[in-house]
C-alpha cells in the first residue's frame, strides 16, 4: 500500500484507520495503558505488528516516548484512555512541549454523545492540555481518523517539534467508515529569511566571537555541520544542558556549559564576548542569569527554526530562521582571533574540574566521571531533576548530540528512568545509563516492573543523600539554613525494593566500593540497579545565585579574570 | 503601550480559545476583543492588546498556531477602543466550536 494515501475505498474502524496511519508513518513502537475509552483500540492493535510496551502509570509512557523521540529523531507515539489516563500524560505532555520534543499523543474520549455531560471518565484532556501542545485535535467522524492522524504526525517534527494531542471519541475509533483523503498540502509552518551577508559580515568584523549552542542544534540532526563550522572558523562554544554532546567535548575550543551550574570560563566568555552567535538556544533564565547583564557587550546573531524564539527575550542584530545544515556551510569564514581563543583557553585551563574531596564517602561528580570513561562512546545517559541532573551535565561527559537527556525546561522529576526505557527502544544496542537522586526515583519507581517485564537493559543509579539535594541547597545557601521538608531519610531499602522487581541490585556505601560498581554495572547483561550512598553535604558548584548575574558565580571571582 | 491586531483563524475546533490563551499566557492584556465570519471556514478576531512587551514577538507567537491563517498589526496611532469599533457589536457564531 502506498504509505502517503490511505485506501480509501475500504471502510474500517477508527481504531484500525489509526493503526494504518501508525504504520504508514513508521510507528515501530507505541508506549500505553490501555483503559476503557480507548479499548477499540488495544482491541485492533492485536492485529498490528506496531510493538505496544505497557508501562505501569501514563506519565511513564509520555516521558518514555519523549526519550525515544530524542535519540530516535523520529516522533514518539504514546497513548492513554479518557480521564485520569489522559491527565497522567500531561506532565510528559508538557516536558516535550517545553523542550520540543516531536510526539504524538492519542487518547481516548467518552463517546459523543456523552462528552460534556461529566460522564464517567470524562475530562477535557483537549482543553486542559491547550497550553503545551504545538497543535490538537478531537477527531468528531471516524472518516477523519486517518488523515487527522497523520497530519499529526507532520506537524509535530516540521519546524521546531513539539507534542500534538489527538483525542479520540469511543465511539468515533468503534465506528467504521471511509477515510477522507489527506490534505495535499500539509500545513508545516517554516519561516525563512536571507540574512547571510549580514551575518557573514558581523563574524568578520568580530574580535571576541563565541558560539552559544542549545538543544535545537542537536534536533536539527546538524551536530556534523556545526562541527565543521567550529572547524573551519575556531569559534570558541558554549553550550547549554539540552545541547551536552553536541560540541566535541575532546575540542580544545569547548568551554563546557553556560549558565546557573555552568563552567566559570564559559560564563565569563559570554560577559566578554563582542559577537554571540547563538544556535537553537532560546536564552532560558537558567542560561542567562540576569539577562539584562547578559553578554553585555555583544551584538547577537540568532540562529532559530522558530521564529517566535527570534527576540523574545533578547533583541537580535541578525535573524536566521531556516535550517542550519543549509546555512552554516555558508557562514563559514577564516577569523583572525588568536588572541580571543588564548584567553579562552587560558580560563578554561585555569578552571580544572576538581575530584579531589576529601574524606571516603563516595564524591557523586567523581563517579560519573569514572562511569562516562568507562561506559565509551555508545553510551547514553538520562537523567532526572536535581543536583545529581547538574552533576551528569558537568561530569559525565557523551560524545554525541542526543545522547545526554535532561528535563532542561520543565525540570520534571521522574523524567529519567522512563526516558531510558524510551532511550532503549530507538538504539537497543546502546547501553542506557539512568541517573536518578532518591526523590526522583521514587517519581516513577514503578517502571521498574517496565523494565522488568521486557528484560530492557537499562543500569539505574540512584545517587542517595538522603534528601531532596537541590532544594536543600538552596535553603542552605539562600534561606538561612531553614531546612523545610526535604528530609528523606526514611527512604525504603531501595536495593531491596529493586529485587522485589525481579532487579538485580546493589549498593556502595565508600569511595573505594565505586570501581568495582561501575565494573558490575557494564557488566551486567540485563536491567541493573545500583544504590550509591553519597555525601549529604555535598553540593553543586559552581553555583550563579537566582537572579543574579552569570558574572557573579560564587567562589569564582570575574573581576580577576576581566 | 497599546496596539490593535487583527488575525484571520480556520474555524477549527478550539481555535478561539488558542488564540486567546496564547495572547493571555505570553503576558498581554486583552482588552477589546470582536469575532466575525470572514469566509467559508475561517473568521476574523480583532484584539485590543495592552502590554509593555513586545508586541511583535506575540504576532510571531500567534503565527505559528496552525489554525492561525494571517495576523495583521494595525499602525500604532489607530490603537484606541476605537480601534476595534467596526466590528462592536460582537457577532461570534459559536456553532462551530460545538462541531
Amino acid at each position: 500500500m502506498d504509505g502517503n494515501r490511505p485506501q480509501t475505498e475500504v471502510t474500517k474502524s477508527g481504531a484500525r484507520w489509526l493503526l494504518d496511519a501508525l504504520r504508514d508513518e513508521g510507528c515501530e513502537v507505541l508506549f500505553g495503558y490501555p483503559g476503557g475509552a480507548i479499548m477499540p483500540v488495544y482491541d485492533a492493535l492485536v492485529d498490528y505488528p506496531i510493538k505496544h510496551i505497557l508501562v505501569r502509570h501514563e506519565q511513564g509512557a509520555a516521558l518514555s516516548a519523549d526519550g525515544y523521540a530524542r535519540v530516535s529523531g523520529k516522533v514518539g507515539v504514546c497513548m492513554a484512555t479518557s480521564g485520569p489516563g489522559a491527565t497522567n500524560l500531561l506532565t510528559g505532555i508538557a516536558n516535550a512541549f517545553m523542550d520540543s520534543v516531536p510526539m504524538v499523543v492519542i487518547t481516548g474520549q467518552v463517546s459523543t454523545n456523552v462528552m460534556g455531560t461529566d460522564a464517567f471518565q470524562e475530562v477535557d484532556i483537549f482543553g486542559m492540555s491547550l497550553p503545551v501542545v504545538k497543535h490538537s485535535y478531537i477527531v468528531r467522524r471516524t472518516e477523519d481518523v486517518y488523515a487527522v492522524v497523520r497530519e499529526a504526525f507532520a506537524i509535530a517534527r516540521s519546524g521546531k517539534p513539539g507534542p500534538v494531542l489527538v483525542d479520540l471519541p469511543k465511539d468515533i475509533t468503534a465506528g467504521h467508515a471511509t477515510a477522507r483523503a489527506m490534505r495535499s498540502e500539509l500545513p508545516v509552518k517554516n519561516d525563512q529569511s536571507d540574512q547571510i551577508a549580514n551575518a557573514r559580515d558581523l563574524l568578520s568584523r568580530a574580535r571576541k566571537p563565541l558560539l552559544y549552542v542549545g538543544g535545537g542544534v542537536g534536533m536539527a540532526g546538524a551536530e556534523s555541520e556545526l562541527r565543521a563550522f567550529m572547524q573551519a572558523t575556531r569559534i570558541p562554544a558554549v553550550w547549554t544542558l539540552k545541547a551536552k554532546g553536541t560540541v566535541d567535548y575532546r575540542d580544545p575550543l569547548d568551554l563546557g556549559m553556560l549558565g546557573m551550574h555552568g563552567t566559570p570560563a564559559s560564563n565569563f566568555a559570554v560577559q566578554e564576548c563582542d559577537l554571540l552567535l547563538v544556535m537553537g538556544a532560546r536564552f532560558d533564565d537558567r542560561a542567562t542569569g540576569k539577562i539584562a547583564t547578559f553578554a553585555p557587550n555583544a551584538r547577537v546573531i540568532h540562529c532559530d527554526i522558530d521564529a517566535a524564539e527570534i527576540g523574545k527575550l533578547r533583541a537580535a542584530d541578525v535573524a536566521l530562521d531556516g535550517r542550519f545544515a543549509d546555512y552554516l556551510p555558508l557562514l563559514a569564514q577564516d577569523l583572525d582571533i588568536d588572541a580571543w581563543r588564548g584567553h579562552c583557553a587560558g580560563m578554561k585551563a585555569r578552571y580544572p574540574e576538581r575530584y579531589d574531596a576529601p574524606g571516603d564517602k563516595v564524591f557523586a561528580p567523581e563517579l560519573l566521571r569514572k562511569l562516562s570513561l568507562a561506559g565509551g562512546d555508545r553510551t547514553i545517559v538520562c537523567s532526572d531533576v536535581g543536583q545529581h541532573q547538574m552533576w551528569v551535565a558537568q561530569h559525565y561527559q557523551v560524545s554525541r548530540a542526543n545522547a545526554h537527556l535532561s528535563s532542561g525546561g520543565l525540570g520534571t522529576m521522574g523524567y529519567g528512568l522512563p526516558a531510558a526505557i524510551g532511550a532503549h527502544f530507538a538504539e537497543p544496542d546502546s547501553c542506557i545509563i539512568s541517573v536518578s537522586g532518591d526523590g526522583g526515583i521514587m517519581m516513577n519507581i514503578q517502571e521498574l516492573a517496565t523494565l522488568n517485564r521486557y528484560k530492557i537493559p537499562v543500569k539505574v543509579i540512584v545517587l542517595d543523600n538522603a534528601r531532596l539535594g537541590m532544594v536543600k541547597q538552596w535553603q542552605e545557601l539562600f534561606f538561612g539554613e531553614r531546612y523545610s521538608e526535604v528530609d528523606l531519610s526514611d527512604n525504603p531499602d531501595f536495593a531491596v525494593l529493586a529485587r522485589a522487581f525481579g532487579i538485580p541490585a546493589i549498593t556502595v556505601e565508600r569511595r573505594d566500593q565505586v570501581d568495582e560498581a561501575i565494573e558490575q554495572i557494564l557488566k551486567s547483561e540485563g536491567p541493573f540497579f545500583c544504590h550509591v550512598k553519597i555525601d549529604p553535604q555535598a553540593n553543586v558548584w559552581p553555583l550563579v545565585p537566582p537572579g543574579k548575574s552569570n558574572a557573579e558565580m560564587m567562589g569564582y571571582d570575574y573581576e580577576t579574570e576581566s | 503601550m497599546k496596539r490593535n491586531l487583527e488575525c484571520e483563524i480556520a474555524q477549527t475546533e478550539g481555535s478561539l480559545i488558542r488564540v486567546l490563551g496564547v495572547i493571555e499566557r505570553r503576558g498581554y492584556k486583552l482588552q477589546e476583543l470582536s469575532v466575525l465570519p470572514a469566509g467559508p471556514d475561517t473568521c476574523q478576531m480583532s484584539f485590543c492588546i495592552e502590554s509593555t512587551r513586545d508586541i511583535s514577538v506575540l504576532v510571531k507567537q500567534l503565527e505559528r498556531l496552525y489554525d492561525v491563517r494571517d495576523v495583521f498589526l494595525l499602525p500604532a496611532e489607530s490603537a484606541s477602543r476605537s480601534g476595534v469599533e467596526p466590528h462592536a457589536a460582537p457577532n461570534f457564531q459559536a456553532s462551530w466550536l460545538a462541531g
